[in-house]
């Protein structure tokens, strides 16, 4: 009966957060990992060398803005940033609002520890869908724009 | 934070808690939970695996994981600087899809995943 008790018991809060902190710390290689990736990339791309991509064909340039923006990661802010200098070099919303959108919700980069802890049916579906949504979402949204402005 | 959010989590959620807000029982306020969390939470998405994973360990749904993921894509602080870049309809178009295709994502990806809390990695 007291045996049993005690196997009931609720953790400490201490314990928990050791517990938390150790699974954090067995995730922290694979994190770090992509963190480097991510400044990497952010060294090395400009918005010269991404706006030479894109050749002004609606369907090409939104699915080319998806890749180059799954591929990057890092600060929404850097994206809105590079977005921002696309638009100024005459590159179409339908590239630069999917750029915008895969640079948050895809990852290439993340995938090794998206696949580690989630397992890859759920991280296979989800960047599918993710990838899919993204094409859509910029191209409904370009299209409401042409015609609400 | 990541840390000590889970560790507060593991501490006072109990399976059933989850399961009332987030798996199975939880019907479309799961759906609400996901997506408002998804918008306000800060920082990069794999700092939210740790804490997601052990969401998942306690019986949430794949779907809402889905959801919550791609609602990130609207971020409540960075909304005035978007709106100074694409101006103020680009953002609320923008904004709108995102929230309606994270909704459409989740329950997708549950209708593919199967079966509601399998939480099993392959």
């Amino acid at each position: 009966m007291e045996k049993n008790k005690k196997k009931n018991r609720q953790p400490t809060l201490a314990g928990s957060l050791k517990k938390s902190a150790t699974s954090f710390l067995a995730m922290a290689p694979l994190l770090l990992g992509v963190i480097a990736l991510v400044g990497l990339f952010q060294t090395q791309v400009t918005p010269k060398m991404l706006a030479s991509l894109f050749r002004g064909n609606p369907f090409a340039d939104t699915m080319l803005g998806t890749l180059i923006g799954a591929s990057a990661a890092g600060n929404p802010v850097v994206s809105y940033v590079l977005g921002g200098e696309l638009l100024a070099r005459g590159i179409s919303y339908y590239a630069v609002s999917a750029f915008i959108l895969s640079w948050v919700t895809l990852g290439f980069i993340q995938l090794p520890a998206e696949i580690e802890i989630f397992g890859l049916r759920f991280t296979a579906l989800r960047n599918l869908l993710a990838f899919i949504f993204t094409l859509l979402i910029a191209v409904a949204t370009t299209q409401t724009i042409q015609v609400l402005l | 934070m990541v840390i000590c959010f889970t560790g507060v989590l593991n501490h006072f959620l109990r399976p059933k808690h989850i399961a009332r807000h987030l798996g199975e029982e939880s019907g479309s306020m799961g759906w609400f939970w996901a997506m408002a969390a998804g918008v306000v939470s800060h920082g990069p998405m794999y700092i939210w695996y740790p804490f997601l994973e052990d969401l998942r360990e306690h019986g949430a749904r794949d779907g809402l994981i889905a959801t919550f993921f791609y609602a990130r894509a609207v971020k409540i602080p960075l909304l005035p600087l978007m709106i100074d870049y694409f101006g103020l309809v680009f953002t609320g178009v923008l904004s709108l899809y995102i929230l309606v295709g994270a909704l459409l994502q989740g329950l997708l990806l549950q209708r593919l995943v199967g079966r509601f809390g399998e939480n099993q990695k392959e």
